[in-house]
């Protein structure tokens, strides 16, 4: 279990200093990968390019921002969630849209949660921490799978 | 069709052409009748004239013959022979059966017969008619007609007084038995057409004469008719018939000159089939030509009518097919280049409208991507702000003063404020942009549910509510429970200050029709200045500060312009401190 990771895909810094801050206060924030953008987590999850020597195995949950350079969230998660392989990580959309055209389509493309960023600091804080909880202490996920293989 | 024009047109038509035909028919027919009856009357009467003329001379004749003998005065004074010798020559020279001298006193003196009878055998006459009648008037006298029992010719009497020259009185009379056979002649020779027929009827009705002797022979007896014209003839049947009188002596004959109607109108009663015939021809003929005509009048406006129907169902490429040069040729080209014109300007219009939707599509897409980035880009600097200033407040919380502290607070508040502005904006512009889905809504649960999630923001206070019956209405459901929240949300939030707060939802039942329902929230709570209704409705408006009531102002504007979506209307009421009433239209379900 400890080789497993969050891996955050978010562009802008500042959200991801304050994912990070937020998770700090629950202590998950070493296990956090970030990445900048689409390609990137799509590399990291498939361990190509610069995550091609990255060890082995899924990371324990994926939290997405839609809005992204390159690749978009929601293009990274149709290619995941159309991977036999890859479809099993639970993937959380967490954005700040609350667009209903974006809510809809990500559960077509079978995103696991779909989670709206708070304005509000504490409410943020709040959310990661209900977040992180829930996937990384409460939910089990479906260990080892790709470890086996 | 029922009152088509083609079937009025045709009636008109035939009723016009067989209606003048028909008294013209009728008119000649019925003169053509008269003047025929009129005709073969005068032909009747002119057949019996003739003939009594002919039957007046032979009478004369005879009578002047006797006459002659009785003149010559002196032949009672004649000897025996002579007397014999020209009673001879008389009887010789005339039709006459026999011939008897009477004395004054009726006593026979000579009988010469034309069987060659001579005698002189003293025959007493002085009881017989013959005698004492033409002996006392001194006149002629004819004796009624008889019949021979041998040969059945009709025979008469005839007997004349001779005056003695010297003394002025009778002393004797000639009497002569007459043959009518003369008179039969006449009858017979009498040229008749068919039908008709001549005959003598003396003044006992009994037939004397006719061209077929049996009906004298038969005794046939026959009543003369007072008139003339169309009479039952001798045999009962309807006849032309026409009567002329003669008289011999004592005696009156009628001569009687009958057609049959039958043959004397034939020529009249071929006018009138002539006619009716020329009718009935003249009726198929015109009518035939008349529903020809009609139908080529007819058929162009039926032609038009279809098309119309046509081009009004749709179908703007239907033309009107009539090249005939005449008024509705004109009218099917008016027609076509109406439709043509028509076409064009459908054309123009559709290509208008599908630029204009293009070009809304367009703006409603930029719009979309607008509100997404307003939603997403905007928002993100804000949560920045408010997480930044929250991590340095945590981080320089002994540092900062009260003031300090206080600004801090401020860029909190005012970034989720902020926030909250842009959520609603969105939501406001998702209310004029979302497609309608439009089903009954049973206002009634609508409004109960909407009541019941506000109860636990007011389950410290103290409300009385009150939910008429409400109609279904057609609506979007979601649309129209985003009405009900922020109407009752804000009867509740306006009526905070009050100890006893009242609702009262319900409907307007004088201002509902059979389409549309009036429907109100009345809340006792504030009120509004109403100087400031115009304001009421519009977005961000706000008529109450907000350290009073929190909100931002999109509310009602929400509220109109979902009402409106859904073609109602949206109105309120109220004064300051004396609560407010709003009311929305609605369609029934």
């Amino acid at each position: 279990m400890e080789t497993r990771e969050i891996l955050l895909a978010e562009d802008d810094p500042k959200d991801i200093e304050l994912t990070l801050t937020a998770l700090e206060q629950h202590n998950l924030a070493n296990k956090v990968v970030s990445v900048r953008d689409g390609a990137k987590a799509l590399d990291y999850l498939y361990r190509r390019g610069d995550y091609s020597d990255r060890p082995v195995g899924h990371p324990l949950v994926v939290f997405l921002d839609l809005k992204m350079p390159k690749v978009d969230g929601l293009e990274v998660l149709r290619q995941v969630k159309a991977d036999p392989v890859l479809k099993t990580i639970p993937v959380v959309v967490f954005t700040s849209s609350c667009q209903d055209q974006d809510i809809v389509e990500s559960y077509h493309l079978g995103v696991n949660a779909y989670v709206v960023k708070p304005v509000a600091f504490d409410k943020f804080v709040e959310v990661i921490k209900r977040l992180s909880l829930f996937w990384v202490l409460t939910n089990e996920p479906p260990s080892g799978a790709v470890n086996r293989r | 069709m029922r009152n088509s024009i083609q079937t009025r047109l045709t009636v008109a038509f035939i009723g016009l052409a067989i209606g003048p035909l028909l008294i013209v028919g009728v008119i000649l027919a019925w003169q053509s009748f008269i003047s025929q009856e009129q005709q073969a009357l005068n032909l009747q009467r002119e057949v019996a004239r003739r003939v009594a003329a002919e039957a007046t001379t032979f009478f004369a004749q005879l009578e002047n013959e006797l006459r002659l003998v009785s003149k010559a005065q002196v032949l009672p004074g004649l000897d025996q022979n002579e007397q014999r010798n020209l009673l001879m020559l008389l009887k010789s020279s005339h039709a006459f059966e026999e011939l008897v001298l009477l004395d004054s006193q009726g006593r026979e003196q000579i009988h010469v017969s034309r069987q060659g009878h001579f005698s002189i055998n003293g025959n007493d006459y002085a009881d017989v008619n013959e005698y004492f009648v033409s002996r006392a008037s001194d006149e002629v006298y004819c004796s009624p007609v008889r019949f021979d029992e041998n040969s059945g010719e009709p025979l008469m009497t005839v007997a004349i007084p001779l005056l003695n020259v010297r003394t002025g009185l009778v002393d004797g009379v000639l009497t002569a038995v007459v043959r009518l056979k003369k008179i039969w002649n006449l009858i017979a020779d009498v040229r008749v057409s068919p039908g008709q027929s001549v005959y003598i009827v003396d003044a006992q009705g009994k037939v004397v004469a006719h061209r077929n002797p049996s009906v004298v022979l038969r005794g046939i007896t026959f009543e003369v008719p007072d008139q003339v014209g169309i009479q039952p003839g001798l045999t009962g049947k309807d006849t032309v018939l026409a009567v002329e009188t003669v008289r011999f002596g004592q005696q009156e004959f009628a001569i009687v000159a009958e057609q049959a109607v039958s043959e004397a109108l034939t020529l009249a009663r071929t006018t009138v089939l002539i006619t009716a015939i020329l009718i009935v021809v003249t009726l198929a003929v015109s009518g035939a030509l008349g529903f020809l005509a009609v139908r080529q009048i007819v058929e162009p406006i039926r032609t038009m009518a279809t098309t119309t129907k046509a081009i009004s169902a749709g179908d703007l490429s239907q033309q009107v097919k009539i090249t005939s040069r005449d008024e509705l040729g004109v009218l099917a080209d008016a027609f076509n280049s109406m439709t043509a014109q028509l076409r064009i300007l459908i054309n123009n219009l559709e290509q208008r409208v599908a630029e204009r939707t293009a070009q809304l599509e367009a703006s409603n897409k930029e719009l979309e991507a607008f509100s997404y980035s307003v939603s997403h880009d905007l928002r993100a600097p804000l949560r920045h702000i408010a997480g930044f200033v929250e991590l340095l407040r945590q981080r320089e919380a002994e540092r900062l003063d009260a003031t300090s502290l206080r600004y801090v607070h401020n860029i909190v508040e005012s970034a989720d404020r902020m926030s909250g502005l842009i959520d609603d904006l969105l939501a406001f512009s998702r209310t004029g942009r979302a497609e309608m889905q439009l089903r009954t809504v049973e206002l009634n649960e609508l409004v109960q549910e909407v009541q019941q999630e506000l109860v636990p923001d007011i389950k410290d206070r103290h409300m009385t509510w009150k939910i008429g019956p409400l109609p279904p209405v057609q609506a979007d459901p979601a649309l129209l429970r985003q009405v009900w929240v922020n109407l009752l949300s804000n009867a509740v939030k306006f009526t905070a200050p009050c100890p006893q707060a009242h609702i009262e939802i319900g409907m307007v039942q004088e201002e509902s029709s059979e389409t549309e329902v009036t429907l109100f929230v009345r809340d006792n709570g504030v009120g509004f200045d109403p100087q400031y209704i115009h304001k009421l409705f519009g977005v961000f408006q706000r008529l109450h500060q907000k350290e009073e009531f929190e909100g931002t102002g999109i509310g009602l504007a929400t509220v109109r312009r979902i009402v409106e979506r859904h073609g109602g209307r949206v109105w309120a009421e109220g004064d300051l401190g004396h609560g407010a009433t709003f009311y929305l239209t609605l369609k029934r379900a």
